[in-house]
């Protein structure tokens, strides 16, 4: 079956929200339903910061939908983006 | 010393077909997996006592070594051949990740289509195909693997059986065999990946390694005209609007006029920056914000698209699509209205006219005007938004011009916009 990882980028809302405490969000949310691998802060313009986010899921059917919409319902988050996904070896 | 040009390489293909296998055994036979896991893999054969080469301990040793050895800057596995240094992306086997294939990964330059001899050409196999070709991937390596478990071993007429087989869907999306290179090998043996095959001196053709150096390396989508998605629209206190992107095509460049379609808004790029970086210019692929003149946060949002004023986004009234139905409970017909991902766009879109139903074995029409399609099928539709949309052809804007048809929260089915009938 084999697993998937997928880098996610975790927009926030605004520029104001505690990248930390969102990141705390995004592991308490993705409990059980895929494995986070690395996290971290990603600049990208005029004081606005990313997450970017590494999740790996199994390649079964559901997919990323369960990840994607938990992500997508944190408080703060303003938009999910897939930035990179392979199988894993 | 300067760097090899870079190629983005998909691997596609039955998940069972060996796929992972070929990846590894590349990764290994051009130096490209670290000594220490040799090393390891060496002395447990040696303690148990077997001095012989064994490859699948190495498959082994990658998975563990994954576990430790991810970081998100350096996702992906890659080699070098002697032309070129490799990225690659292992296509996940399961339907539902295609919507994340269309709209997430970055643009495939050429394509691994693996095929177990044994098994042929399975489902699994066919949504992958049609895939490659929804990315716009125009150059293919048909690699024709497990030849080392055919009846008898290394079977040239089951390879001929396989490769007609493969190159008859290939034609059915609309593959120019010119831009196939079909050849055998064993993965998991090691025929024909790098070296010559002993056990297949019928065969006279190119190794794996030298198909993968007589790939040719795409146009730069740089020279296109401008296409911007915009993810997201932020304000900043002293800058004011600053919409955030993937340059998909062309050049974002300060003091330039730029369009957002379908918003029909004007307004002039003042700075960009990257990385929190000031840039000159933002080319495809990059991930940007941009401070503009002339727009406020509310007149633009996520799902335009930011080009030129004088070539702007095409914002369609309709237009005519090539689509695979990968999982539909039941039948789709003329009416249905599901959502639309593309670009960074979602639009609930309704299937207007089913025009042609295709049949996979030959590619030809199989059913003009069909009453419906069904999981499986390949057909041409027309399709009319609900609300203003841009999309363009796929041949002139691949990333622009592919999508994932959603509904039920599934992905149901994907394709490509072959013609468009401007608004």
């Amino acid at each position: 079956m084999g697993e998937v990882a997928i880098t996610y980028r975790i927009l926030p809302e605004t520029t104001d929200i505690d990248l930390k405490e969102l990141g705390d969000r995004v592991r308490d949310v993705s409990e059980g339903i895929g494995k986070i691998q690395g996290m971290q802060e990603k600049p990208i313009a005029f004081g606005l910061t990313a997450l970017l986010i590494r999740v790996i899921i199994e390649d079964k059917e559901g997919g990323p939908d369960e990840i994607e919409s938990a992500l997508s319902g944190i408080s703060g988050v303003q938009s999910v983006e897939v930035m990179d996904m392979t199988r894993l070896l | 010393m300067a760097e090899k040009p870079h190629m983005n390489l998909v691997f596609i293909g039955h998940v069972d077909h060996g796929k992972s296998t070929l990846v590894g055994r590349m990764l290994l036979e051009t130096g490209h997996i670290e000594q220490h896991i040799i090393d390891k893999y060496r002395e447990q054969a040696e303690a148990k006592g077997k001095g012989s080469f064994e490859f699948a301990w190495v498959m082994d040793a990658l998975k563990e070594e994954r576990e430790r050895g991810l970081t998100i800057d350096v996702a992906h596995k890659r080699f070098n051949s002697d032309k070129y240094y490799f990225t690659i992306i292992d296509a996940p086997g399961h339907r539902d990740f295609v919507k994340n294939m269309i709209t997430g990964t970055s643009q495939a330059d050429a394509a691994v289509l693996v095929v177990a001899s044994p098994e042929g050409v399975m489902a699994q196999t066919k949504e992958h195909v049609f895939l490659a070709r929804t990315l716009g991937v125009g150059q293919l390596i048909v690699a024709i693997n497990k030849m080392d478990a055919t009846k008898p071993p290394f079977s040239e007429e089951r390879y001929n059986e396989v490769k007609e087989e493969t190159t008859n869907l290939l034609k059915t999306v609309g593959y120019k065999m010119d831009n196939v290179q079909c050849l055998p090998v064993s993965a998991f043996k090691g025929d024909n990946t790098v070296k010559a095959s002993e056990n297949m001196g019928w065969y006279k053709g190119i190794t794996m390694l030298q198909a993968l150096d007589n790939l040719t390396l795409p146009e730069k989508p740089s020279g296109k005209p401008l296409r911007l998605p915009v993810q997201d629209v932020y304000t900043s206190t002293g800058v004011g609007t600053v919409p955030v992107g993937r340059v998909e095509t062309g050049v974002l460049k300060p003091d330039t006029k730029i369009m957002f379609m379908p918003s029909n808004k004007v307004g002039e790029v003042k700075t960009i920056e990257m990385h929190h970086e000031q840039i000159t210019q933002a080319e495809p692929g990059d991930n940007v914000g941009f401070n503009v003149r002339g727009v406020s946060r509310n007149d633009i949002r996520r799902g335009d698209v930011a080009g030129p004023v004088d070539d702007p986004p095409t914002v369609v009234k309709s237009f005519t699509a090539q689509i695979m139905v990968l999982n539909h409970p039941s039948v789709i017909t003329a009416g249905y209205t599901p959502v639309f991902h593309c670009h960074t766009a979602q639009v609930a879109c309704t299937v207007e006219a089913i025009q042609k139903k295709l049949d996979p074995k030959t590619g030809d029409v199989k059913e003009e005007n069909p009453d419906f399609i069904k999981t499986g099928d390949a057909a041409v539709i027309k399709v009319r938004p609900t609300r203003p949309m841009v999309i363009e052809r796929a041949k002139d804007f691949p990333q622009l011009g592919r999508f994932a048809i959603r509904d039920m929260g599934q992905t149901v089915a994907a394709g490509m916009c072959i013609d468009v009938e401007q608004k």
